[in-house]
């Protein structure tokens, strides 16, 4: 695996995409798909 | 439910699809430790409400397998047997059981896998049947897709076969697997210009591609029309192939094949937009791109595959396009307020069809994509994997 020179910058699209996944993506979907009458 | 406009409202379209349904139970699972603490919880009550809709509606309790298609409430609309749907089917079930040690959705994946063995593989030719019936006989020829085979139906497969081989450990799926590997490699890439043929017939000799009633671009709201149609191929499908194929070597062991980076080096060359960011739609082999608009799936699965390139060849190119096409999605693929993705745009970026959900979009592509990147992001900054 190569060595990346810039760690923080790699660090911060890292954080980014956490940040995306936890307050867009998946709280997108637990709002809203979950069919609490009939399941799935 | 799924189907949501530009604003997260929901449409109206409530119909239940295996693909979907099985996409977002392989979500809800797999995504549990990239949520924060508070919605773990939910997260587990949704994929356990999730297995038990499927397994109580979609299964077909008379022929086997899985249908194709239900009402909300769980009545059975479209009865069909698709090898895509049952592949996403064994996928999402095989990740449950591994998220959850559940002996019944191991076992319920383990009896899809075996019907796919004995009512959809080819034992003449190899390879799987596109799209079956209900009682698993042939589908009409032509948009019918019962006359041909694809590479999107064996690159799920892959990609099922592998989470299955990795929950059971059963010797029967890792050899299933590298078949379709092996399949893939000899009859459906081009190896010397880095890219994926669509579709076969059931001799694998290579036809033009068509739309298939169902799969394959059932879920496009634009019409183009693609003239030489034989050779037309998916910037976002090949890039998605490379990691996919990559992951599937980990458990099987095995040479990377050259492929792997040619895959990589025709989107570089044909797919990627330097100019705007992001990937095109569809090209014709080695020429200039056809089709200019964006689509989500193949921008996510594209940062995926660059990113998974530069961690195992090193080549900088793959990093800047991992980071451009990041930079794409983040300004304007996500809704700025909703945070899911939007699901068509054209090339500068404006939306096309500006939908946040629709039968097939879910979690799938949009979570899994930066769940991966995430992983090989901590590796890169030298940090333990999830």
């Amino acid at each position: 695996m190569p060595k990346f020179q810039n760690a923080s910058e790699l660090s911060a699209v890292r954080q980014e995409m956490s940040r995306a996944l936890q307050k867009g993506i998946i709280p997108f979907w637990l709002e809203r798909s979950i069919d609490t009458e009939y399941g799935g | 439910m799924l189907s949501f406009d530009g604003k997260g409202d929901f449409t109206g379209d409530d119909e239940k699809y295996i693909v979907t349904q099985s996409r977002m139970l392989w979500g809800f699972s797999h995504l549990i430790p990239y949520a924060l603490e508070e919605q773990r919880p939910q997260m587990a009550q949704a994929a356990q409400s999730g297995f038990d809709f499927l397994r109580t509606n979609f299964w077909d309790s008379e022929y086997g397998g899985f249908v194709w298609k239900t009402a909300r409430n769980g009545q059975v609309l479209d009865r069909a047997k698709l090898t895509y749907g049952e592949s996403f089917a064994v996928y999402a079930l095989s990740e449950y059981a591994l998220r959850f040690q559940d002996p019944a959705a191991l076992r319920m994946a383990e009896e899809a896998f075996n019907l796919l063995e004995s009512r959809a593989a080819d034992n003449a030719f190899g390879g799987y049947y596109e799209n079956l019936e209900a009682d698993w006989s042939f589908s009409p020829s032509g948009a019918g897709g019962g006359d041909r085979k694809s590479l999107d139906i064996h690159m799920h497969l892959l990609e099922a076969f592998t989470t299955l081989a990795e929950a059971s450990g059963d010797p029967i799926h890792l050899r299933r697997l590298r078949e379709v590997m092996s399949l893939i490699l000899c009859r459906m890439v081009n190896h010397e210009a880095g890219f994926g043929y669509n579709q076969f017939d059931l001799q694998f000799n290579r036809i033009p591609a068509i739309c298939i009633n169902r799969t394959w671009n059932a879920d496009r709201e634009t019409n183009e029309c693609i003239e030489k149609a034989l050779d037309t191929t998916s910037y976002g499908h090949n890039v998605e192939l490379s990691w996919l194929m990559d992951r599937a070597l980990r458990l099987t062991g095995g040479e990377k094949p050259p492929i792997l980076r040619r895959l990589l080096d025709h989107a570089l060359r044909y797919g990627c937009d330097t100019v705007y960011g992001g990937i095109y739609r569809d090209g014709v082999a080695e020429e200039p791109a056809l089709v200019h608009d964006k689509e989500w799936w193949q921008n996510f699965e594209s940062m995926v595959g660059f990113l998974n390139g530069y961690c195992r060849f090193g080549e900088e190119a793959y990093l800047a396009a991992f980071q451009q096409t990041w930079g794409f999605i983040k300004s304007c693929f996500l809704h700025p307020l909703l945070g899911e993705s939007r699901q068509l745009l054209d090339r500068e970026g404006n939306p096309i069809v500006d939908q946040l959900g629709n039968p097939w979009k879910g979690i799938y592509h949009t979570g899994r994509a930066l769940s991966e990147c995430i992983d090989r992001l901590d590796l890169l900054c030298e940090k333990q994997p999830r």
